[in-house]
């Protein structure tokens, strides 16, 4: 009972705990088999370098570059996503029209793509973006046009009765209707976007830390390459987290099965 | 939409039907369907599952169009739907993500815009159906009944004329059905509501409406004017004239229960 009290910090409390246990086995493991910082650095050795370029300054360039081109492949490809989705929806004879290059340009490997982008869009942060909001308006757009068709008949049908336009509908009905699984959408898309921007950037950029983990392997610093995957994650997460409590808080009216 | 003077509206019906057919491909609904709807009648249909009874109450509100024949409102043509007339559907039908006062000012967000004496409208609506402390819940927080209770709020929010209810008491219990026939009922005769309920339970359309309508092969087969001495209150349905009402539109219907197609059935003398 006394221990249930306590339960989100008892909560808070196992999660910290696990992660400082893995951190201590890595150590625990480096140290034993005596591996070397080459193949495996120790989270030390991680820790050092990402003092170092945060003092120096040099990793938030690159964290900064990242970040924006996350920022801007998102909104791009989530917004463009969302509007085709609501499109379709509206306009759903031209659905087969359009869905099979939709479904085309997302089943071609993306890192095919890059050199592709390089030569149209240069060497930068442009390609890196495009790349990045090619791979998240997918999954907007498939989120809203499955929103926009599974729209309760009733529900149309009172729309009707109350006289109101399409655009009423569509802002009243059909998109309120279907917030939880276009926020759904949203939040799958922020995960591939991290990966389509760091992926675009092995490739087409030389800042970002997609561009670090590059320069990393050239020159065999292990630590740049952890360094860089650990801020990744991190960043990675804290935004989808982010999105998390938006999300609850944008669908606090709505029911929920708990 | 209303062309005609006072005095005329009320020789005048309401809702007037002429001659109206409706069919689903091959299959036959309505069939020459001829009905005048005066004001300030509670009006009941009754009839088997799949007889027309929701077909009718669309084409009452203008969401759908007879293939043939006319409906006319206040003296003219029905064709869109109007604020004059308001729905009830089966399911109560709320948008589940806003609060119960919003889902009463719907109707009023869409037509006109909101206003502050639509606010208090739907909040003396609300209170009528004793629902004010309700008002900022959301939806799934409150009851069936109660869900069924913001529907109708819904509908007369915007001060229609006329009223049509689909089954909407069907999925309640019988507690419930019988508080909500009540408040109706009340509803009707305060704010002077012409009111068209269908339902298939004969009791129910004993005890709430002035007159029962059989539909039956996509006309009225036989329409019933309901009298009562007394108000209407649950114990009228102990009623010898209640049970007499019930026999003849359980007859009407076509019924195997009632008493004389019972007999006739068990001796073989259906076709008699």
């Amino acid at each position: 009972m006394g221990f249930h009290m306590f339960n989100p910090l008892y909560k808070l409390f196992s999660k910290v705990f696990f992660l400082v246990l893995i951190v201590f086995l890595w150590e625990l493991i480096c140290k034993t088999w005596h591996f070397s910082s080459l193949i495996l650095p120790t989270p030390l050795e991680v820790y050092s370098f990402l003092l170092q370029t945060h003092q120096s300054g040099m990793i938030h360039r690159h964290i900064a570059q990242t970040l924006f081109e996350v920022i801007c492949g998102l909104f791009l490809g989530g917004g463009i996503g969302f509007f085709l989705g609501v499109f379709l929806g509206e306009f759903p004879k031209l659905k087969s029209l359009i869905m099979p290059y939709v479904v085309a340009s997302q089943v071609v490997p993306k890192l095919a793509l890059t050199p592709l982008f390089i030569l149209w869009f240069g060497f930068g942060t442009l390609p890196v973006v495009v790349m990045t909001a090619l791979i998240c308006f997918f999954p907007l757009l498939e989120n809203t046009l499955t929103a926009m068709e599974h729209v309760d008949a009733l529900k149309l049908q009172l729309f009707r009765m109350l006289g109101a336009s399409a655009f009423q509908t569509l802002v009243w009905l059909k998109i309120p209707n279907g917030a939880p699984l276009i926020l759904a959408g949203v939040r799958v898309a922020l995960v591939l976007s991290w990966v389509g921007a760091v992926v675009a950037e092995f490739m087409g950029s030389s800042v970002g830390l997609g561009a670090l983990i590059v320069a990393g392997q050239g020159s065999m610093n292990t630590a740049m390459i952890f360094a860089s995957l650990i801020l990744i994650t991190c960043m990675g997460w804290s935004m989808y987290a982010m999105v998390l409590v938006i999300e609850r808080h944008a669908l606090r009216s709505y029911p929920r099965g708990d | 939409m209303n062309n005609l003077p006072p005095d005329e509206m009320m020789t005048q019906p309401l809702l007037f039907l002429q001659g109206v057919s409706f069919s689903y491909g091959e299959k036959s609904i309505l069939d020459g369907l001829n009905w005048s709807l005066m004001q300030g009648g509670f009006e009941c249909i009754i009839g088997r599952s799949g007889c027309g009874k929701s077909t009718l109450l669309q084409l009452l509100c203008g969401l759908t169009h007879p293939q043939n024949g006319k409906i006319s409102f206040k003296g003219s043509a029905l064709t869109k739907p109007t604020k004059d007339i308001s729905y009830v559907f089966q399911k109560p039908n709320l948008l589940e993500w806003l609060s119960v006062i919003d889902n009463v000012l719907l109707p009023m967000k869409l037509r006109e815009g909101l206003t502050q004496r639509g606010k208090s409208q739907a909040m003396n609506i609300l209170a009528l159906l004793g629902l004010s402390a309700h008002a900022n819940k959301p939806i799934w927080q409150i009851s069936g009944g109660e869900q069924s209770r913001v529907a109708i709020a819904r509908a007369l929010v915007s001060s229609p004329k006329v009223l049509l209810l689909d089954e909407p008491f069907a999925s309640l219990d019988a507690i419930t059905r019988e508080e909500l026939q009540g408040e109706l009922r009340n509803l009707h005769d305060q704010l002077g509501l012409t009111t068209v309920f269908v339902t298939h339970d004969i009791h129910e359309a004993i005890y709430l409406g002035d007159r029962v309508h059989v539909l039956r092969d996509g006309h009225f087969a036989h329409t019933q004017d309901i009298d009562f001495l007394t108000s209407r209150k649950p114990s009228l349905k102990d009623d010898a004239h209640f049970a007499n009402y019930s026999h003849i539109l359980r007859t009407s219907l076509g019924s195997k229960l009632s008493k004389n197609a019972g007999a006739k059935d068990f001796l073989g003398l259906s076709h008699v």
